[in-house]
């Protein structure tokens, strides 16, 4: 398969786009020789014109004499770098139509750390590419263009983060103490400015990660739902300066104390950091159950209903979400094995309206009226009258109604062995009543024993789940023993083309390797990133090693790093070779670290990448 | 010995009419009158019974009453078969009687299902006749058909026991009570022949002459403005019998239908099968000459002629044969000596003969009873309740007259018996 085919494959393995916007003119600024000829390869097949240029200065020069809608540029070009480039470009062009600005890094986070650097581009894309995410950016950046409304050196933003460190501050001083000088979302402030829709909230989200949302008033259902539309927002703690979101809020700042702002800090460094670890295809799911399982992996509690009289369903979660929908999600998460469910409570439902509040009564069973009153049956021993009280009463007496016998001994002439519900509706007496339910939502009536019932469970993420959520969509692709090009690095596509190449006019095999850590998020919680990245290195360093060793010294292993996984691409031998020393050469690798990484490899070879 | 037979026969030979009737005088007057009485219903019985479509309209609504004391294991399926039927009830009604197993749960069940339309459960046990009269005064039938829990039913039984309600006049249909488990042992074996021939055909024959004597509890329909008319139920037992009785008294009809047919347990070891007899007969005794006494008294104003004669048969064929049997033995021996088994063995052979015939009859005139399996057992039943039984009997009676035995009868709760006539 070639390189041409695969983009093809990764083109159609993503959402299909409709109507694609052809023709827009990109300009990519990028020294490897093999993530310009990918990107050429991608774009260009998609419709768009692309132009390469490999240093910052051709770059530039290029900006400067030919109109581009979207540039990508790569942050560490030789010569200028690329916010150098973007900068020279904006100073020279003052007040003409500005190219969408994209930068392709590595380093994310030290770029988003310049806060003037982030301005200047209007996206930023992590390196190493995923090829969905060049195509989504440069589609997008292409619409953008195509906006009257957008000309001039204006985005919508870069004047979001300058609004957002205008805003004043909030009302609460404790708050305002605490929070001083972080970068908040504040509803509903900066929900409701004009200029704010959505969209630029999205830009925000991903120019500078706000440090929390501050909810300086009650949160409404229209605040809730751009959260969950907002990529990123869901992301972020709740401080809730109200008292009035509940467990939904991370904090509850008007039951902080004044000593609380350690606490605040912890919370907020605590969802950086996890925010870290959380795979970009997570940062920005587009799926509700995505972002939940994201939301959960930042925050890094669970899902714990609670019972909540206001609510049609009778509970809410601790998540900003409507609970029929973390209802209806949850369910689906853990049948795909991503939550792991345990027992809360079980409510009825309402088969109408799907409501779990009930008026539940005990009614007639000839009439369902619930206008019953309880009534003592008497039994008159001697001559085997039974029947209910009220037929034995004559104003003070009890005369049996049969022989017209006075009763006065109660144990001797008579009892009461039971008692009988009358309906006063329709005289039908029983001493069995049924019991029914009536939907307080529909006002729908049913018979109890014929009412659904649902169960409503907490959820903790799965290891699978964190797994996905560190590895992004590809892991669920790995534990299924499927490969998708789209998944892989750049440089390892490009690689694999080639061996693809000679398998197919040589026929000479090839293996991939691919490399998880299981223990990667315990040994980053408990010891840190570092000390993960380090072990990590070791591990690889003494695995090409021996699988150098194991190639008789052939020189023909390649390690690829990659976010969450690693690739290891072995030429000239064939998987079932290596299938049976592998599991040897990993543990061989690993007896010289410090802590186990919990390392499994799984085989490919030709067959499985066709 | 076959000399002694001969012997014999040659003596019965040389006899003449009296000196037969002083040999026999037993057979003569306690069992061929019977005997006969079987035959002239038998004359009568016609078969194959015509298929008829029941009309409803004139029959009125009917109400199954069923009450039962822990019967949570018996009662559904005595609900389904009820429901089964060619023609169901309009409603069932069922009484639990301070019951104490699931049966409080179990009716719940099938009042949810739909299956029975009433239930009621009591708390403390106030004895059947109670229960039902509960059941009565719910139900809301024009007929009112009462059944034992562990009665199950042919499936035309229903249509069967209430079409003599046609006639106005008829106050209660008696139901024919066969036995479910005949191969549950030798004593169900016999007691199978026993229900065919003194239910099946001997109710018909009382039935012939209108001397319906005891509408049975297990399986009987009583119309409801008749059971109002008399008050329902008395305190137990044998409250059936005194129902009866009394709405005989009320100058209502009381009518037996053979083919409405239901199926019981009998007792399957001796000790229940005896514990059992003991209480049907001194509840009899103590109804029909206790509680009913006036009715054949013809000084008393409740005297009635036509009662005289279930009671005269009652009391010559049960109370009078049980007492007169050992008097018989104890004479036969006393005045002809060896001579007394040999006479003995004569009147058996008699009494086994007729005993043929009359089973013989009773298979035809019902045959959805199996009666070709009971063959071989036809000659111990005719020993068994030509001799032991009445003994039973016999004894039954003596408890009752001299101990007043019913007054203690488990059947009845103890706070009843100390208060109930």
């Amino acid at each position: 398969m070639s390189v041409e085919e695969r983009a093809e494959n990764v083109h159609f393995a993503g959402e299909p786009i409709l109507n694609p916007p052809a023709g827009r003119r990109v300009l990519v600024a990028e020294d490897s020789s093999v993530t310009q000829d990918l990107l050429k390869l991608v774009l260009s097949h998609r419709g768009h014109k692309v132009d390469i240029c490999n240093t910052g200065d051709e770059a530039l020069a290029a900006l400067l004499t030919r109109p581009y809608d979207v540039a990508l540029l790569d942050f560490h070009l030789p010569g200028k770098t690329g916010i150098q480039v973007a900068q020279a470009y904006l100073a020279d062009k003052r007040g003409g139509p500005k190219p969408w600005f994209v930068a392709v890094t590595a380093d994310v986070d030290g770029l988003l750390e310049q806060q003037e650097d982030r301005e200047i581009f209007d996206e930023v894309v992590p390196k190493p590419v995923d090829i969905e995410e060049i195509l989504r950016v440069v589609d997008e950046a292409g619409r953008s263009v195509k906006d009257p409304s957008r000309s001039g050196d204006t985005n919508s933003a870069v004047p979001r983060s300058e609004a957002l460190k205008s805003s004043p501050p909030s009302s609460s001083p404790l708050v305002t103490a605490l929070l001083e000088g972080r970068n908040l979302v504040r509803w509903p402030r900066d929900f409701e400015e004009a200029s704010l829709s959505g969209r630029s909230l999205s830009g925000l989200v991903r120019q500078g990660v706000p440090d929390a949302l501050l909810l300086e008033e009650p949160m409404t259902a229209e605040g809730l739902a751009v959260i969950w539309e907002t990529p990123g927002l869901h992301l972020l703690p709740i401080i809730d300066a109200t008292g009035t979101f509940g467990e939904r809020a991370d904090v509850d700042s008007t039951k902080l104390a004044g000593m609380a702002s350690g606490a605040m800090n912890d919370l907020i460094e605590a969802f950086h950091d996890r925010r870290r670890l959380l795979h970009r295809d997570l940062q920005f799911a587009t799926e509700i159950g995505d972002k939940i399982l994201a939301r959960l992996f930042v925050s890094g509690g669970k899902l714990l209903p609670s019972y909540d009289a206001l609510s049609s369903s009778i509970v809410r979660y601790n998540l900003s979400l409507d609970a029929d929908v973390i209802i209806g999600e949850a369910k689906a998460l853990s049948s795909a094995g991503l939550l792991v469910p345990s027992f809360f409570d079980r409510r009825h439902v309402c088969g109408g309206c799907g409501g779990a509040q009930f008026n539940v009564r005990e009614e007639c069973p000839s009439c369902r009226s619930s206008n019953l009153s309880e009534e003592q049956y008497l039994h008159h021993f001697k001559c085997a009258h039974q029947a209910p009280e009220k037929d034995f009463r004559v104003g003070d007496d009890l005369v049996c109604p049969k022989c017209r016998k006075q009763l006065s001994h109660f144990g001797t002439e008579y009892d009461k062995p039971g008692t009988m519900v009358v309906c006063n509706a329709c005289n039908h007496s029983t001493s069995e009543p049924m019991v029914g339910f009536v939907c307080l939502s529909c006002e729908l009536r049913s018979d109890g024993d014929a009412m659904k019932t649902d169960d409503i469970h907490s959820y903790a993420l799965s290891e699978r789940a964190i797994g996905y959520m560190r590895a992004g969509s590809a892991f669920l692709g790995f534990t299924q023993k499927s490969l998708r090009f789209a998944d892989l690095p750049f440089d390892l596509v490009v690689a694999l083309n080639d061996e693809a190449r000679l398998y197919n006019e040589a026929g000479t095999p090839f293996v991939l390797l691919n490399i998880s850590y299981q223990n990667a998020y315990e040994i980053e919680r408990e010891h840190g990133l570092r000390q993960f990245a380090q072990l990590r290195g070791q591990f690889l360093e003494n695995l090409k090693q021996l699988l150098n060793r194991y190639n008789q010294g052939q020189n023909a292993v390649r390690v690829v790093k990659a976010q969450s996984y690693d690739f290891a691409l072995l030429k000239m031998t064939r998987p079932d070779l290596v299938q049976r020393h592998i599991d040897q050469i990993a543990t061989l690798a690993c007896k010289s670290l410090r802590l186990d990484p919990g390392v499994s490899i799984s085989v490919f070879g030709p067959e499985d990448l066709s | 010995m076959l000399d002694a037979v001969f012997d014999g026969l040659t003596y019965l030979r040389s006899q003449g009419a009296p000196g037969l009737f002083s040999l026999f005088w037993f057979v003569i007057l306690f069992e061929l009158p019977r005997y006969m009485f079987s035959f002239l219903a038998a004359a009568i019985v016609c078969r194959p019974v015509k298929p008829f479509d029941l009309d409803r309209e004139r029959v009125g609504k009917v109400s199954a009453v069923i009450a039962g004391h822990n019967e949570a294991a018996a009662v559904e399926r005595c609900v389904h078969c009820l429901l089964e039927q060619s023609e169901p009830p309009d409603e069932i009604v069922v009484v639990s009687d301070g019951s104490t197993d699931r049966m409080t749960d179990k009716l719940a069940d099938l009042l949810r299902a739909g299956l029975i339309q009433k239930a009621h459960a009591t708390e403390l046990r106030a004895g059947k006749a109670a229960a039902v009269n509960l059941g009565e005064t719910l139900a809301s039938g024009d007929i009112l058909v009462n059944v034992d829990c562990d009665c199950t039913f042919d499936r035309h039984a229903l249509k069967h026991i209430v079409r003599p309600f046609y006639d106005r006049e008829v106050g209660a249909v008696c139901g024919n009570i066969l036995v479910r488990n005949p191969e549950a042992g030798l004593f169900c074996e016999f007691q199978a022949i026993e229900y065919l021939i003194t239910i099946s055909l001997g109710k018909r024959a009382q039935d012939i002459i209108g001397q319906v004597s005891c509408a049975s509890g297990a399986f009987s329909a009583f119309r409801m403005s008749a059971l109002r008319d008399v008050g329902g139920l008395d305190a137990g037992g044998g409250e059936d019998l005194d129902l009866t009785l009394r709405l005989r008294n009320a100058d209502w009809g009381i009518v037996f239908s053979g083919d409405a047919i239901c199926y019981t347990d009998a007792p399957e070891t001796l000790t229940a099968l005896i514990r059992q007899r003991f209480r049907w007969e001194r509840d009899a005794v103590r109804i029909r000459y206790r509680k009913h006494l006036e009715v054949i008294n013809p000084f008393s104003s409740r005297f009635k002629v036509g009662e005289l004669f279930h009671e005269f048969e009652f009391l010559l064929f049960n109370v009078l044969a049980a007492a007169a049997l050992p008097i018989y033995l104890l004479w036969l021996f006393d005045f002809y000596g060896a001579m007394a088994p040999l006479i003995l063995l004569g009147a058996q052979a008699g009494l086994f003969i007729m005993d043929i015939m009359v089973f013989a009859i009773a298979a035809y005139a019902t045959p959805q009873q199996r009666s070709e399996v009971m063959v071989p057992y036809l000659l111990g039943y005719s020993l068994f309740y030509g001799n032991f039984m009445r003994l039973v009997r016999l004894v039954a009676y003596v408890q009752e007259w001299v101990l007043k035995a019913s007054y203690s009868d488990p059947y009845v709760p103890e706070k009843v018996h100390r208060v109930r006539e």
